[in-house]
């Protein structure tokens, strides 16, 4: 038991120590991992092509958020990002809080000052090739907007041991022969 | 006086030899592998060795955490049917058993990284459930009976069926009849750990405390169907005049406690392809043991006899130690088309008992030998396969598997070999649903006393049913 003990501590831990291990795993003492380009991923085994919105399920990490590109209709072209909550409950985003950052840090790329009258935008998230639909305004996340429009998202992706009787039956539990 | 002494104590020196019963048909029970606790695994044929992308990692291969980039929790229930038509002296006699057992709760923790991934789980499984039954009903004609075959021990006497010789008048030629009704499991608390060590490479392990229950009851009965024994069977007892019937009832009970431990390995071939192996080591299950005898007699006077129970139980405690379990798998995904095989290599022979509290080492010796003369290495395979509909989350699978029976000479009739399909659901992302199903056949034999002599020929299916219900956030 000792022996397997140390092999597991030696596989699962150790090798996080040594040079060249892959894995860098997030120090509280620094930024939080939470944008793509802040965390590197593995290859996909699940891709956009084949399984859709359902890629997300498999391969996009609770701790990034993923960017919602905000287009607006209506002769402009310009195009906004804002962080998708990605599913994330109130629980986690206290875990993401930890490091002291506040909401309006991961609403850092909402342009929130003029939110436009339009009824409908468009967003694609990074990993996956579904389409959501937003009601406006997007940009409601941050407080001090005066926009009191509601806002709501869906996101559609989304023996034989039973002839044990060989056992010799036998009250006396005489080894007997049993099966051969 | 004297004379009467000696015969007591020899007696007590036999059954002190023969009570002794543990034997390969124990340690296969706890070796032989069970169908794990997965809907969506199960789907395909348990073929998840290399895929191993969910919580179930923890069962088939740890390093599959690494795959994991959301938190997951994830439980499931089970359903087992076991039916078994025996054939015993040309007489066939059906009978069945059912089971449904909460069999998985799991949690999955990825760590936050910069790049890579680090993984820890922790798992309630049921790895194995131990539901079985048998009946059987035929007239031996032979010169043979469970009453002479325990002629060695003081069961036969105390219930009148001998002289004070020890000697008696029954000589086959009774109608046999019985069942037996295995119930129980083997539940699994298992803390599991990965890591990505280079980019697309994960390594992980685990530790499993194994918590489980075992319990077998035999009723077993000799009836003097064609009035063949006329006579006393024990001399100068009158009342033991027309023996009617033998009756034995053994209730063999299992603590099952113990631990062990795995190593996983999977690597990520882009979006083509993963290749897993585990290394299983030896899985050391500690047994406390009680066993329970009841039996009695009765004759054509009127007249029965019972067993004192008290004397003929008695609770014992032993280790069974499974061989190393040697795995190689890979999956390729086929534009969306997810095929998946496996083998697994487990060496039956080397199946041992350790450790023994009230049996003599050289009887373990002796059952250790044994096993190493009748049991054989086997390669179990597995193959599966699994195709996702991307516009609506549905996804079908199916599935076979064959787990080889661990006996030198058995046929290939005697291998258990299991047809499955499934089905599962993704909703919002989030949530998982999988329901599957496994159809299992195989052949069998047991033995009621000696070898050969009260034989059941054994025709089992089975149909189990597993949901699994996972959410990721």
């Amino acid at each position: 038991m000792k022996n397997f003990v140390m092999l597991f501590l030696f596989v699962i831990f150790m090798s996080s120590f040594f040079t060249g291990c892959y894995t860098v795993v997030w120090d509280p003492r620094e930024e939080f991992p939470n944008t793509e380009n802040s965390y590197e991923t593995s290859d996909d085994f699940y891709t956009d092509d084949y399984y859709g919105g359902y890629v997300e399920y498999y391969e996009s990490p609770w701790w990034v958020s993923i960017p919602v590109y905000v287009t607006y209709p209506g002769g402009t072209t310009d195009s906004q990002t804002k962080e998708r909550n990605n599913g994330r409950d109130s629980e986690t985003e206290t875990i993401r809080n930890s490091n002291g950052r506040g909401n309006t840090d991961r609403n850092s790329g909402i342009d929130n000052t003029t939110p436009p009258p339009t009824t409908t935008t468009t967003t694609s998230s990074g990993n996956s090739s579904n389409s959501n639909i937003i009601n406006t305004p997007p940009p409601t996340r941050d407080t001090n907007t005066s926009n009191t429009n509601s806002t709501s998202s869906s996101t559609s992706n989304t023996r034989n041991s039973g002839s044990s009787e060989t056992r010799n039956s036998s009250g006396s539990r005489n080894s007997g022969s049993g099966r051969r | 006086m004297y004379k009467h002494m000696f015969k007591i104590f020899g007696a007590i020196f036999l059954i002190s030899l023969t009570i002794q019963a543990q034997n390969y048909n124990d340690a296969i029970r706890l070796g032989f592998p069970g169908l794990g606790s997965n809907a969506r695994a199960l789907g395909m044929g348990n073929a998840f060795n290399a895929l191993s992308d969910d919580a179930s990692a923890s069962y088939f291969n740890p390093a599959g955490f690494g795959l994991l980039k959301k938190m997951e929790l994830s439980g499931g229930l089970s359903f087992t049917n076991f039916d078994n038509t025996t054939t015993f002296f040309g007489k066939e006699t059906q009978d069945n058993t059912t089971n449904t057992s909460l069999n998985r709760i799991s949690f999955a923790l990825p760590f936050p990284t910069y790049q890579g991934s680090l993984v820890f789980g922790l798992s309630y499984h049921n790895s194995k459930d131990l539901t079985s039954i048998i009946k059987f009903d035929g007239f031996n004609s032979g010169t043979n009976s469970k009453i002479q075959s325990l002629l060695g021990t003081n069961i036969p006497y105390d219930l009148f069926l001998t002289d004070e010789n020890f000697n008696t008048i029954i000589n086959g030629n009774l109608n046999q009849s019985g069942n037996i009704l295995n119930s129980g499991g083997i539940d699994n608390w298992t803390f599991s750990g990965a890591i990505e060590v280079q980019k697309n490479f994960f390594v992980g392990g685990n530790l499993t405390v194994v918590n489980g229950t075992f319990e077998s009851n035999n009723d077993y009965y000799e009836d003097d169907t064609r009035n063949i024994y006329q006579g006393e069977t024990a001399v100068n007892e009158p009342q033991t005049t027309d023996f009617k019937t033998f009756y034995l009832n053994n209730i063999l009970k299992w603590d099952i406690g113990g631990w062990n431990a795995k190593l996983g390995f999977l690597y990520q071939m882009e979006d083509i392809a993963r290749f897993g192996a585990t290394v299983q080591f030896p899985k050391t299950f500690a047994i406390n043991e009680e066993f329970i005898v009841n039996g009695s007699s009765e004759f054509g006077t009127g007249q029965t006899y019972s067993l004192d129970a008290q004397y003929y139980s008695d609770k014992v405690s032993y280790d069974i130690t499974t061989p190393f379990e040697l795995n190689g798998a890979f999956a390729v995904n086929l534009k969306g088309i997810i095929i998946s095989a496996e083998a697994t290599y487990i060496d039956y022979s080397e199946l041992k008992f350790k450790n023994p509290d009230g049996l003599t080492e050289s009887y373990i010796s002796e059952a250790n030998k044994e096993i190493k003369d009748i049991l054989r290495p086997v390669i179990n395979y597995n193959i599966g396969f699994e195709y996702t509909v991307p516009t609506i989350g549905l996804r079908i699978r199916g599935g076979y598997l064959v787990q080889p029976s661990a006996f030198e000479d058995d046929a290939s009739d005697f291998n258990h070999k299991y047809l499955t399909g499934g089905l599962g659901f993704l909703a919002n992302g989030t949530i998982g649903i999988d329901v599957a199903y496994a159809y299992g056949w195989w052949k069998d034999i047991g033995d009621n006393y000696d070898s050969n002599v009260s034989r059941t020929f054994q025709d089992i299916k089975t149909h189990n049913v597993m949901l699994t219900t996972t959410y990721r956030f």
